[in-house]
């Protein structure tokens, strides 16, 4: 946790104030147990350049995310490397990743994905949200976890990916 | 004692003391200080005085310090160093006498020694780019900072001493108050690669054609501000923490190679020096033209120009008046175009300088952002004072100087950009162009308050972006309105609801807040928009703001200074708003609670019974009374509840009877329904409460009640609502004006929301 401060305040003294900039390295990812639908939804909100810089030194690919030249690959791509990273598991078992598709708010990209969740009597959700962490070791993900009318948050960071559902 | 108990009985009634408060007291709890959220400012505030009055307006011994600088700059282009002699006259209005005079140099971050970079941790990356490891364990550290050659009173050296970026000239004898002193500095230092270590000037390297664009500022020892509420304004700059400046005049010479392309702060002297005839033809055809702008440079000219490198130099000559510092662009591979606009009656000129890889873009659009801009924060503040305003290009830089800035926003190399390209650079350019009203004339201590200029300046750049969309419909062709990124209260939202480790409040000094942008730029903007639209109304907030920015015109405020006048000028008290929104990282959350029904009655309800019982009192101790009963309680009458008030509480009738005329008992309106609503408030702001109520007919009246419903509860409050329709539904902000930060307590009936994500998830197939 400490690092990551310091680790803000080293970011800011190396840039200008340029004030359209992000100057963090933070997403936010909303999930939602949706009881009727057997479901468990996650909109994830990642800065376009970090997730364009993570799957270039991953994939070694170019996307051009979000510009008039994005590749036609981008789907792919973004699709494969959410699974890897964006995880659920239910009394043990990983939950089937669905990719819904994804779009562009401002500097952000909105990631949709879905886990299909098998009912059952008790449930033990864990929760891994890695996301950029592989390219960005400063990266923390912030995760609001809503079932049953109630919410937790978690930042999740490399050092500690993942947070069990206490709700 | 019969009439006593009826006294007792009515209070009682009139002001609902709740039930509770007959049970026997809990344990005595301790006392406390005024924790309310509407006490007055005063622990936060400084003390009015004679500098600065309770008003908000200068007070009557208000005073500022001037420093007028004779500089002769040369660039060596070659080498990429900048030389400079210059003289400062520093004229000390103060009341005191100082014994020395410190000097801001501002270029000493970037020197080997700097502490900038070594007063923070930093652990090993898991991987590094081969440049930047290269940079980080290979590197030299780059040879920057002054070189100071000498400071001298006349041809007498003075003894200086310099601490980082702060140099103290040691006077033998005291300034005294109201004399004038002058000294020179000469220096020179090494100009840095901007695009490397993003430095905030200097030069970018083009590598296909082996030019520099330079933009140059804090490249001269610049004094520092001396005033009533710092003394010596000497905090070192770090990065962060921009400039603390005093006005003055400038008298500038600066030489760079004759076939560069020069522009800077202030009137230039020798035009017909440096011009060629053919620019001079252009230039005054620039001065007549009002929509569109005239090539002075073509990029046809640019082009031709990257391929000579003259060894010859030509000096360029300013006077920049009343400014408080100064900065420079030049190259010779800038296109330069020109075009002029009315502001009152006076013409200014919107300016761009750009290379050609900022084309196609730069040619259509920076020079009509800076006249739209310059024009709509005139019509908000005062109408801008100086003759000029120059928008530059330069790659990845948003920095302000008096009169000229620098803006980011190139198009890919064949030419075609993304939107985000391009409102990312029409953004910056209002921005930065703003940043001319604050805090170049407006001259707040940005050092000490980056929201002051920052926030003050996000907030009028929304408004601008959005006249300046109205203005050009090409300009956002294809969407409806201008898509400001900051401003509009629910983009706050995620910021705001975020993590308490991680927010500092707004007053804040900008080295020590974890998120500069929405701290210092975005939630001050948002407050202000919010005020603006929902606290204060347009009238009152536009005479308030106009107010401040015109009696601190090229003057030296502060926060109370404009939080003052904010009230001063609209007799709205804020107090309330400035502690929270910017003394708190408190946040907006208010909902709709329960909502219980009623129906008149002539009987004593169950609770008033009990209430009776627990004070020994009979029906006929009490004055005939009128009840509220609840609708949803066991064996409720139906016919009751249909039936109007007047038809089921005889004394309703009676008093109807004894106090109407016929003809008004036919007129008046009897309501049928009864509410009592629960208004609960999780979130620390108190905002006005705005409650849109729906009725069975379909219709909806929205009631705004002002933020002080919260002021003697902070979590609850209720309200009683009488119609004669069917209450339907209640939605609280029902607009979105508030920034609540948890909208799912905001509907009765609780509203099933829909799902972002299934929208999110159709508006992606769709």
């Amino acid at each position: 946790m400490k690092t990551w401060i310091l680790f803000l305040i080293t970011l800011f003294s190396l840039t200008s104030l340029r004030p359209l900039d992000h100057k963090f390295y933070l997403s936010v990812t909303q999930m939602e147990f949706d009881a009727d639908k057997n479901r468990i939804t996650a909109i994830s909100r990642v800065f376009v350049d970090d997730l364009e810089e993570t799957l270039r030194q991953r994939y070694d690919v170019h996307l051009a995310l979000g510009t008039d030249r994005e590749d036609a690959m981008a789907s792919f791509y973004i699709s494969r490397y959410v699974e890897q990273k964006l995880i659920v598991e239910m009394n043990n078992h990983p939950l089937k990743f669905t990719f819904a598709g994804f779009t562009y708010q401002n500097d952000q990209i909105v990631l949709l994905s879905e886990f299909s969740v098998i009912p059952s009597d008790e449930y033990e959700i864990k929760v891994t949200n890695a996301l950029i962490a592989d390219a960005y070791s400063e990266q923390q993900n912030l995760v609001h976890f809503r079932m049953n009318q109630k919410k937790q948050s978690e930042v999740l960071t490399k050092e500690r990916p993942f947070f069990v559902v206490a709700l | 004692m019969k009439k006593l108990i009826h006294l007792f009985a009515a209070l009682a009634m009139v002001f609902s003391i709740p039930l509770a408060a007959q049970e026997e007291a809990p344990q005595r709890e301790p006392g406390h200080y005024n924790n309310n959220r509407f006490k007055q400012l005063y622990e936060e505030f400084s003390t009015p005085n004679t500098y600065r009055s309770a008003s908000g307006a200068p007070g009557p011994d208000y005073y500022q310090q001037r420093a007028d600088y004779k500089m002769d700059i040369t660039l060596d282009d070659k080498n990429a160093r900048i030389y400079g002699e210059e003289t400062i006259t520093y004229t000390n209005n103060s009341p005191d006498n100082l014994e020395f005079l410190w000097v801001q140099l501002d270029q000493n971050v970037r020197a080997k020694d700097s502490k900038s970079p070594l007063r923070n941790g930093e652990g090993v990356n898991l991987a590094y780019t081969a440049g930047n490891f290269a940079q980080s364990f290979m590197g030299e550290p780059f040879d920057g900072g002054f070189n100071i050659e000498w400071v001298k009173e006349g041809s007498r050296d003075l003894p200086y001493t310099i601490n980082q970026t702060m140099m103290r000239v040691d006077l033998a004898n005291p300034l005294l108050s109201g004399q004038s002193y002058s000294f020179s500095i000469k220096w020179w230092y090494n100009i840095p690669d901007h695009t490397v270590n993003r430095a905030r000037s200097g030069y970018e390297y083009f590598v296909e054609d082996g030019n520099r664009a330079y933009v140059i500022a804090q490249f001269f020892p610049r004094m520092a501000v001396y005033s009533d509420v710092e003394g010596w304004q000497n905090h070192q700059f770090w990065g962060s923490g921009e400039f603390a400046l005093p006005f003055g005049d400038y008298e500038v010479n600066i030489t760079v190679p004759e076939d560069h392309v020069l522009d800077a702060t202030g009137e230039l002297q020798n035009r017909k020096q440096v011009f060629s005839k053919e620019m001079m033809k252009r230039y005054e055809r620039a001065k007549k033209s009002y929509d569109e702008p005239v090539m002075i440079v073509t990029q046809e000219e640019a082009e031709a120009a990257e391929k000579g490198f003259a060894e010859k130099t030509k000096t360029w000559k300013f006077i920049a008046r009343n400014v408080r510092d100064y900065g420079f662009a030049t190259s010779r591979k800038f296109i330069w175009d020109m075009m002029s606009v009315k502001i009152a009656n006076r013409d200014v000129m919107a300016v761009s300088l750009y290379p050609k890889e900022g084309n196609p873009l730069w040619e259509e659009w920076s020079t009509r952002a800076v006249a739209s801009t310059l024009k709509s924060y005139s019509k908000y503040t005062f109408d801008y004072p100086y003759h000029k305003a120059i928008s530059v290009h330069a790659k990845n830089q948003g920095m302000e100087y008096p009169m000229i800035c620098w803006n980011y926003g190139r198009p890919n190399k064949d030419g075609t950009y993304s939107d985000r390209t391009k409102f990312g650079m029409m953004s910056v350019i209002i921005h930065e162009v703003g940043h001319n009203f604050f805090p170049m004339i407006v001259n707040s201590d940005e050092r000490q308050w980056g929201w002051m200029d920052e926030g003050l300046d996000t907030f009028m750049q929304y408004l601008a972006e959005q006249e300046f969309g109205e203005a050009y419909p090409a300009a956002i062709e294809g969407l409806d309105k201008y898509p400001s990124r900051r401003g509009a209260p629910s983009a706050i939202v995620p910021y705001m609801a975020g993590d308490q480790s991680y927010i500092a409040p707004i007053m804040s000094n900008p080295e020590n807040v974890y998120q500069l942008g929405p701290n210092a730029y975005a939630k001050p903007a948002t407050a202000l928009n919010i005020l603006r639209e929902t606290v204060m109304g347009r009238e009152l907030f536009d005479h308030a703001f106009k107010t401040y920015a015109q009696r601190w015109m090229f003057k030296h405020p502060t926060p109370e200074d404009f939080f003052r006048t904010m009230e001063d000028a609209s007799a709205v008290d804020l107090d309330w708003f400035w502690r929270s929104w910017f003394y708190t990282t408190d946040y907006v959350d208010i909902g709709v609670g329960e909502v219980k029904s009623y129906y008149v009655s002539n009987e004593p309800t169950p609770e008033m019974k009990e209430y009776m019982a627990a004070n020994g009192l009979t029906e006929a101790d009490l004055p005939p009374l009128v009840y509220l009963a609840d609708l949803n309680a066991e064996d409720v009458d139906p016919n009751l509840t249909a039936a109007a008030p007047s038809e089921t509480s005889t004394t309703l009738k009676e008093f109807m009877m004894d106090n109407m005329t016929e003809a008004e008992r036919t007129k008046v309106k009897e309501p049928k329904y009864f509410y009592e609503i629960s208004f609960e408030k999780p979130g620390g702001i108190p905002m006005p409460l705005i409650v849109e109520y729906t009725y069975e007919d379909g219709s909806s009246e929205t009631v705004t009640y002002p933020p002080e419903i919260w002021r003697k509860n902070d979590a609850e409050v209720k309200r009683v609502i009488s119609s004669d329709k069917k209450l339907t539904g209640i939605v609280v902000d029902p607009k979105a004006e508030t920034a609540d930060v948890d909208t799912a307590n905001n509907s009765w009936p609780k509203k099933e929301e829909g799902s972002e994500f299934d929208a999110l998830k159709a508006q992606i197939k769709g």
